[in-house]
Formats: C-alpha cells, structure tokens, sequence
C-alpha cells in the first residue's frame, strides 16, 4: 500500500508553490510567496550606500535580511518585538544569501532584503529564503544562481519532504531546513532539529537536493511571467 | 522575443564572455536576470538595477540638497553627485546635465557640469533600459522626437529631460519601451504605436 500524508501528499511531494514577482512599487525588487498556508512577502532594497561610514567595507558589499512574524500570522498572537527565533532566523538567511550574491561588485554599500511573515504553517524560514532569491532577481542583483531551498525531515518513522506544522508536533519529528545553490550543488544552509541516523540523514539530504532543483524552475517559471509579450 | 537568462544559468556559446557574465571551472554562467546578446561576444544585460557609473558618461542630475560647501545631486545611482558652490551657485531642484570625469574603485564619481537644463520636465525610467530608449545611431530617440515634435535630452542614467508640448504622448511611449524592451524589432513597433496616437489626437 502506498503511504500518503494526512493532507493526501506523497511522502516526498511539496506542498502548492505559487510565486509572484514584483509586488512592491517602492522597493527595487520584491516577490510573493505562497507556499502551503505560509503567505510571505519579501522587499529587496539597494545596493546604497552602507551608513554609518565605520561600518562599510571598502572591498566587498554586505547584505542583511531581517526575517518578520506578523503578529497575526501563528495561532496565539505573537509579540511583535523580534524575539531570539527572529534574530537567529534573519542571521542565519542573511549568511545564505551573502554566498551567492557577489559582495565584491558593490564595495562599501548594502543590499536590504525585508522578509514578513504574515501566515505561518511550519517552514517558513525556507519559503522566505526562496522567495529572497526571487526578489534579489528582481532587483537586479549580481548573483552566482538562484537559491533554493526546502525543508525536509522525520515524522512517525518516514522521511518526509516540506513538513507542515502538524506533522512537525509528531513525537518523532525532526525537521531540517535545507539551502542550496542548484547548478553548484553548493550547500548554504542546514539546520536540524532532533535525532536522525546516518542512513536516514542520506536519504533526508538526497530528497532535499531533488526538491531543490524542483523549486529553482518554479522560480524561473515566476520570473519569466515578468516578460510580457506584445500582442 | 529575445532569449531571457536567469542567475546561474550556463552560457554554452564559446565565445568571449562580457558584461552580466562570471566563469568558474571554465565554464560561464549568467549573473543577473536580463537579456542574452550574442553578438560579438555574449553579455547579459539585467533587466533591472540602478546606474552604475562609468567614466566619460552623460548623465542628468537634479540638485537635492546643500550644505555650506557643496550641492548633492540626485543622479538614480548608488551613491550622490556633488559640486562645489565656489564653481556654480545652483537652486533646489534644478537640473544639470553633467559630464562623469573619473569614477573610483568604491564607486565615488567626480562630475563635471556641462549645462543646465530649462524648459522641460524631467522623466525617469529603468537605467538598465537607457540603451533601447536611444536605439542603435539613435534610431529611436530621433524616431520619438521626429513624431512627438520634442527634443529628448538622454541622461545615461535613466532621467530624460524632455522639451516640447506633447509631454504625455512622451511619457506613454518612454513606459512602452520599459515594458516591451525584450522584444525584437522595438523602433517598428514603437513607430506603430506612435502612429495610433497621432491619429488619436
């Protein structure tokens, strides 16, 4: 008998991706995100000039990303002052995006990306990421690829791709999240949570590369519907 | 429609790579989302982005603010255009048309003014954009004036300065060509459209 998942999904199937790129008029690149029941937006602004002066490195950019839950978005109100998860979250994005937007091209200024989080069911550090490298496109930012990204891990003894948030309260749960730079295969993010033995970690790492590719054509496929064509 | 490439993807001409390009383990890839040109060499060019500077540009700025020494100008770039009020006494918001004399490795510009601008409104578009707005021997931009009756002053970092009365007919051509640059045979169809709207009128 073939396993399904309690919403009906395959043990290695994701959930519906939908992406829209270009959302925010003010900023200079931004995309939509819907994955599942997450809802993220993202906003990219820059390259500008990084101030204060002291904090500016004559020979490379920086790019930061603050990482934001709306209040409304978990089922129990969350504070909206950013908490230890919030600034882990945007710390450990920002580092994934750094390698693969080129510092080096813009010396002494900043690019900003600004993800908000305003509907949360499980991986939404991982939708925010993906849609971060629509958006970075979209500004258009030098970039050695478009990063993808998706968690993976355990639940009641299977392997599961992109996990929701019940079956992340399972008493065997682990969930990983999962970063990569397609064409290179370059790993850019790996967290985990729980136990996973060696065989299982394999496998766990083996789906999350397949889902990878996956995703980067659906962020091609969203960046293209930015070329109208003239009837 | 011209071919679009995506950050990452893998060029397989071999031939001399250039703008928008990057190389690693011999093979090149795309940096940036924009437009695959093939002709002598390839290069990419983005689709969107602010001006980058480069040395002996023409560009327009518009003076934004001052201080006891200088007048900065906003120029759609990464960074302010200065000069110094002991060369020019200029007002908030007046425009120049400015030459670039040298640009630094940070990326600080040193402008020059070759005059300045009166008469006219100010357009912004796409810096990334600039290119196809003035056509190859200014195909496009004599096209525009010639239909329009006005005359475009084309700053290379995406602020126009346009002189003439049909000032809407411009700006509805100037956000065509943002909008359908991918497309082949741009000045024809530019030309269509122009000639719509004129018999509109």
């Amino acid at each position: 008998m073939v396993k399904k998942r309690i919403d009906g999904r395959d043990l290695n199937e994701l959930r519906p991706i939908k992406i829209i790129p270009s959302v925010i008029g003010r900023a200079d690149g931004s995309a939509y995100l819907e994955w599942g029941h997450n809802k993220v937006i993202v906003a990219v602004y820059g390259p500008r000039e990084l101030l204060p002066k002291h904090l500016s490195d004559p020979t490379k950019g920086r790019v930061t990303f603050t990482y934001r839950m709306a209040p409304f978005s978990v089922s129990e109100r969350k504070n909206p002052k950013p908490g230890r998860r919030d600034i882990e979250i945007s710390k450990v994005v920002g580092e994934a995006l750094s390698h693969t937007v080129m510092l080096e091209e813009f010396p002494g200024m900043t690019v900003d990306v600004y993800a908000q989080i305003l509907d949360a069911d499980a991986g939404t550090r991982v939708s925010a990421l993906t849609a971060a490298a629509v958006a970075l496109a979209d500004a258009g930012i030098p970039m050695k690829d478009l990063i993808a990204s998706v968690s993976v891990g355990k639940a009641n003894g299977n392997i599961l791709a992109d996990l929701t948030k019940s079956e992340e309260d399972a008493p065997d749960a682990v969930d990983m999240a999962f970063a990569m730079l397609p064409n290179s295969e370059e790993v850019v993010l790996l967290q985990m949570d729980g136990v996973l033995s060696e065989d299982e970690y394999d496998k766990a790492i083996k789906i999350a590369k397949e889902k990878c590719q996956e995703i980067r054509g659906m962020q091609v496929d969203a960046l293209k519907s930015k070329f109208k064509t003239l009837k | 429609m011209k071919e679009i490439i995506f950050p990452g993807d893998e060029i397989k001409e071999n031939t001399k790579t250039g703008f928008g390009t990057y190389k690693k383990n011999g093979k090149a890839y795309s940096k940036y989302l924009g437009i695959l040109y093939k002709d002598d060499g390839v290069k990419v060019i983005p689709i969107s982005g602010k001006y980058v500077p480069k040395e002996s540009d023409i560009i327009v700025g518009v003076v934004q603010n001052e201080d006891n020494y200088v007048y900065l100008l906003d120029i759609n770039s990464h960074k302010q255009g200065v000069f110094f009020k002991r060369n020019q006494t200029a007002k908030l918001y007046d425009i120049y048309l400015l030459r670039v004399r040298t640009v630094n490795e940070v990326k600080d510009i040193d402008i020059e003014i070759i005059s300045k601008l009166t008469g006219g409104e100010l357009v912004k578009l796409n810096p990334r954009k600039v290119a196809r707005l003035i056509g190859k021997n200014k195909s496009m931009q004599t096209l525009i004036e010639t239909k329009t009756d006005s005359r475009l002053v084309i700053g290379l970092n995406g602020l126009v300065y346009v002189i003439g009365e049909n000032m809407e007919k411009v700006k509805e051509i100037i956000s065509f060509i943002e909008e359908y640059s991918h497309e082949d045979n741009l000045t024809n169809k530019v030309s269509d459209v122009l000639d719509k709207m004129n018999v509109k009128k």
